[in-house]
């Protein structure tokens, strides 16, 4: 079927930006996945444009006392699983069309893991950068009022992404509760602890890279621990390690965008993090050897774990990669041309749909506490965490056994096909 | 009709910001009011799946744009047209605040549109598209948020059927969602004629201002619709020549002027005003330049542009139509010494009504249509003297004299209310 973009929302004489269309390339991933499923016509149809896109001015008052309007955005792609979830980032290079990308894998995700939510995604155009935290707090309160009718606790709901702290949540919840007079933490995920925020939150994207990592060793026959090389230590790379090293792997090599650094006996992970908190890198610690990010990729080692930027294993480098398993912890750090050439070469890929799945579920557990006023022990997260993501990595390696695909086309595939069944018995209304 | 155009002429939103530029420097309007009222207010898009006839599925695209709600909820149209354009919908949900303010009712500006050729549709498939577009905008919409209307290719029926998807999602009759609704569910007397009546106001007042007679004055009209036909009906009868008037396929002209009640009789029977007794044939084009007094563009955008403003002879030019001259044709007109009665104010006798309506839906009792009419033309003599005084106190056209008040109008509001979270 041929791909049909949504008209533009430019008219000619605004030249397009649009180099490369993230949206397309969800989209083909999702045409893959329809085909391969025999899906019919019209629950392709629907599923080919988002439901809704919304865009509104935010005029800000700046501390000088000059006014400047920004614009908003909240992108729905989906919503036949139940309410939407959908981050929100503060973004001076915000793009509408990398909205909507994220809004469709927000949903493939949330269908994947059977968590009963649709996908979404929302941002400013506003970069906080230089700006004091009360014009900060003006943007995200205008946002989040010029919202009201189309999030909540069984609408919309946000979560945290680029430049949205714990912070800006709480005044996300804070604006929503005040003009609903009443307290109403369930609209949006990554609060405080004390304010609905939940535990395990800056731990689950690591547990389930552990999980999904031990699980898929064991079936390889890979004895106890593993030597491992992560590219990012961030967010996300920070807390991978820290769980890995946890549970008796070595962390033999780290880089990030300043360089790398390697030890073939394993970093101690809390030194090495505090060295870069203080000198904004991984690069020169003292106890290792420099290594490039390239040398990294390609470093001899048990698994690879890509937990920085999109677009990383390449074709140009994928031939060169000695890992013996990769992790996706990052959002799209394998290309396609490399996913091919990974798959002829049998290193297996527990692609990022399930790697970095423990945003999406601690985001769920997080609505779900709120919901029931009652919040779960580090246990309880721990049990569902890990019980949810290997149901759905069990399921896609059922999927791709019986389709004979990749293990990320089984989970698209996955994602896909539950939400085009319950589109269908839902039918279409008024 | 393909309307010579010339680069960025042919970009409504374009044309709208030039208007606004000039009376906000006029006006003086703060630096942030302007940065508001540039953009729209929100906008939203949306994917309508439809059921076709033949049981396959389409998926069609519609928008809703709010400009303004400073001065009250968003008033505007709905049109249904292959090409719908989310640009075209900004400039007019701004135009709709412009023609709001200037008439002074308590509305901001809205326009909406689905991308979709009705021709192509039966009408279940259109009252399907209605219902769930009307579903896609309930968190938008409503009698005190955004009311919408009827505009190209939507009638009273799909106003029908949009009132009642509302009603039912809100289990309560809402007749005040919309208005252009037929008379006996909602409807108000009086709105069919409302936008060709106000035309002929204006136009009265337009030939006053530009010291011409108030009868006999020779008359083209661009159009032959509810605006245009109507529009000439009622200047015939103000006792004016209506030597030429066009429709889709061209113009019929007599220079001695034409039995309009006979014109439009005619116009029912065979769908074309072509063949009328007494008349010869002219091209739609032609139209525009011939030799008259008054010229009505009753049709659509873009009409007047730099390519023919030169050859225009008419004295006065009363826009019945939404945008049909371009600013660079402004300018050229405006050279020449012709007054414009610009479309924010001639043709604001249809939102008149239309606001009328709105009223009598809140208050749930309806007015004779005289007094419509009276209450109407009262609204379009008080506007089109405010325009006049803040042209003269600018010392500028009509068309930026409509905008200066109106900006003005809104600004206020804006300033008044502040802003909050």
């Amino acid at each position: 079927m041929v791909h049909q973009p949504l008209p533009s929302d430019h008219q000619a004489p605004t030249p397009s930006l649009e180099i490369d269309d993230p949206f397309s390339s969800m989209m083909e991933r999702f045409d893959e996945a329809a085909a391969l499923l025999g899906l019919a016509p019209d629950a392709y149809m629907v599923l080919r444009q988002p439901d809704r896109e919304f865009k509104f001015s935010i005029p800000v008052e700046y501390d000088d006392g000059s006014v400047k309007v920004h614009h908003g955005y909240r992108i729905r792609h989906n919503l036949s699983l139940g309410p939407c979830l959908g981050g929100f980032r503060l973004d001076g290079d915000l793009r509408r069309d990398e909205l909507r990308a994220l809004a469709g894998w927000t949903t493939w995700k949330c269908a994947a893991l059977n968590v009963p939510f649709g996908g979404s995604m929302g941002g400013v155009d506003f970069d906080p950068k230089g700006h004091s935290e009360q014009t900060v707090e003006r943007v995200v309160r205008r946002y989040t009022s010029g919202l009201l009718d189309l999030i909540g606790p069984e609408r919309d709901i946000m979560f945290p992404d680029l430049h949205a702290t714990e912070q800006v949540m709480a005044w996300a919840l804070d604006t929503y509760s005040m003009h609903v007079r009443h307290t109403e933490n369930a609209v949006v995920v990554g609060k405080p602890l004390g304010l609905g925020g939940t535990i395990g939150r800056r731990t689950a994207i690591g547990r389930c890279v552990r999980v999904l990592m031990e699980t898929r060793l064991k079936a390889m026959d890979f004895p106890g621990k593993a030597k491992v090389a992560v590219q990012g230590a961030g967010i996300v790379g920070s807390q991978v390690m820290r769980e890995l090293e946890e549970h008796g792997h070595l962390i033999v090599a780290v880089s990030d965008v300043k360089g790398g650094i390697y030890n073939d006996n394993g970093f101690d992970v809390e030194d090495l993090l505090r060295h870069r908190r203080r000198t904004g890198s991984v690069a020169g610690y003292a106890e290792g050897e420099a290594m490039t990010d390239e040398e990294l990729l390609s470093l001899d080692c048990d698994v690879l774990i890509p937990a920085a930027t999109a677009r990383q294993i390449t074709g140009k480098n994928a031939d060169q990669i000695r890992a013996k398993l990769i992790v996706e912890a990052a959002n799209g750090p394998t290309t396609r041309m490399a996913d091919q050439i990974l798959n002829d070469r049998g290193i297996p890929v527990v692609p990022d749909l399930l790697g970095n799945a423990g945003a999406i579920l601690i985001a769920y557990f997080e609505w779900v506490q709120n919901r029931m006023g009652f919040a779960w022990t580090e246990d309880v997260i721990h049990e569902r965490l890990d019980r949810m993501v290997l149901e759905a990595y069990h399921k896609a390696r059922k999927v791709a056994g019986s389709h004979k695909v990749g293990l990320r086309l089984a989970t698209c595939m996955l994602g896909v096909e539950r939400v085009a069944y319950f589109d269908r018995l839902r039918g279409i209304y008024a | 009709m393909n309307p010579p155009t010339t680069g960025n002429e042919s970009n409504p939103y374009l044309q709208m910001r030039k208007r606004l530029d000039k009376a906000a420097e006029l006006v003086n309007l703060d630096r942030g009011h302007y940065e508001i009222l540039s953009e729209p207010f929100q906008e939203l898009s949306i994917a309508i799946p439809v059921t076709m006839d033949d049981g396959s599925l389409r998926v069609f695209t519609g928008y809703r744009v709010q400009h303004s709600i400073a001065r009250g909820p968003a008033k505007g149209g709905i049109r249904y047209a292959p090409d719908v354009h989310l640009d075209e919908v900004r400039a007019l949900a701004a135009w709709m605040t412009w023609k709001c303010a200037v008439v002074n009712v308590p509305f901001g500006g809205g326009k909406g549109g689905i991308i979709c050729d009705t021709r192509r549709m039966s009408q279940g498939e259109l009252e399907r598209l209605t219902r769930r577009y009307a579903s896609g905008l309930l968190d938008i919409i409503g009698p005190e948020r955004d009311v919408p209307a009827p505009d190209m290719n939507t009638n009273e029926q799909v106003m029908a059927w949009f009132m009642d998807t509302y009603s039912m999602h809100e289990r309560a009759t809402q007749t005040a969602i919309v208005t252009g609704k037929p008379i006996g569910l909602g409807g108000s007397k009086g709105r069919r004629e409302a936008t060709g009546l106000g035309v002929a106001f204006t136009a009265r007042e337009a030939l006053k201002f530009a010291g011409l007679p108030a009868t006999g004055c020779r008359v083209a009209v661009q159009g032959s619709g509810n605006v245009g036909g109507l529009g000439a009906l009622f200047m015939h009868e103000m006792g004016h020549k209506i030597v030429a008037i066009s429709d889709m396929y061209g113009a019929i002209r007599n220079d001695e002027g034409l039995d309009m009640p006979a014109v439009l009789d005619h116009l029912k029977e065979t769908s074309k005003l072509s063949g009328f007794p007494g008349s010869t044939d002219m091209l739609g084009e032609e139209l525009l330049t011939m030799d008259c007094d008054v010229l009505i563009p009753a049709a659509t955008e873009n009409q007047i542009t730099s390519g023919n403003a030169d050859a225009i002879q008419a004295k006065v030019i009363v826009e019945g139509a939404n945008g049909p001259t371009s600013a660079e044709a402004d300018a050229i007109l405006e050279a020449k010494g012709v007054v414009i009665a610009p479309d924010i104010l001639a043709n604001a006798g249809g939102v008149t009504v239309s606001y009328f309506e709105w009223v009598q839906n809140r208050m749930g009792y309806f007015w004779e249509k005289q007094d419509v009419f009276d209450r109407m033309e009262r609204i379009m003599v008080d506007a089109f003297r405010d325009v006049e005084t803040a042209a003269k106190k600018h010392n500028t056209s009509l068309r930026i004299g409509a905008y200066c008040v109106a900006v003005e109008r809104v600004a206020y509001c804006l300033n008044m209310r502040g802003m909050y979270a």
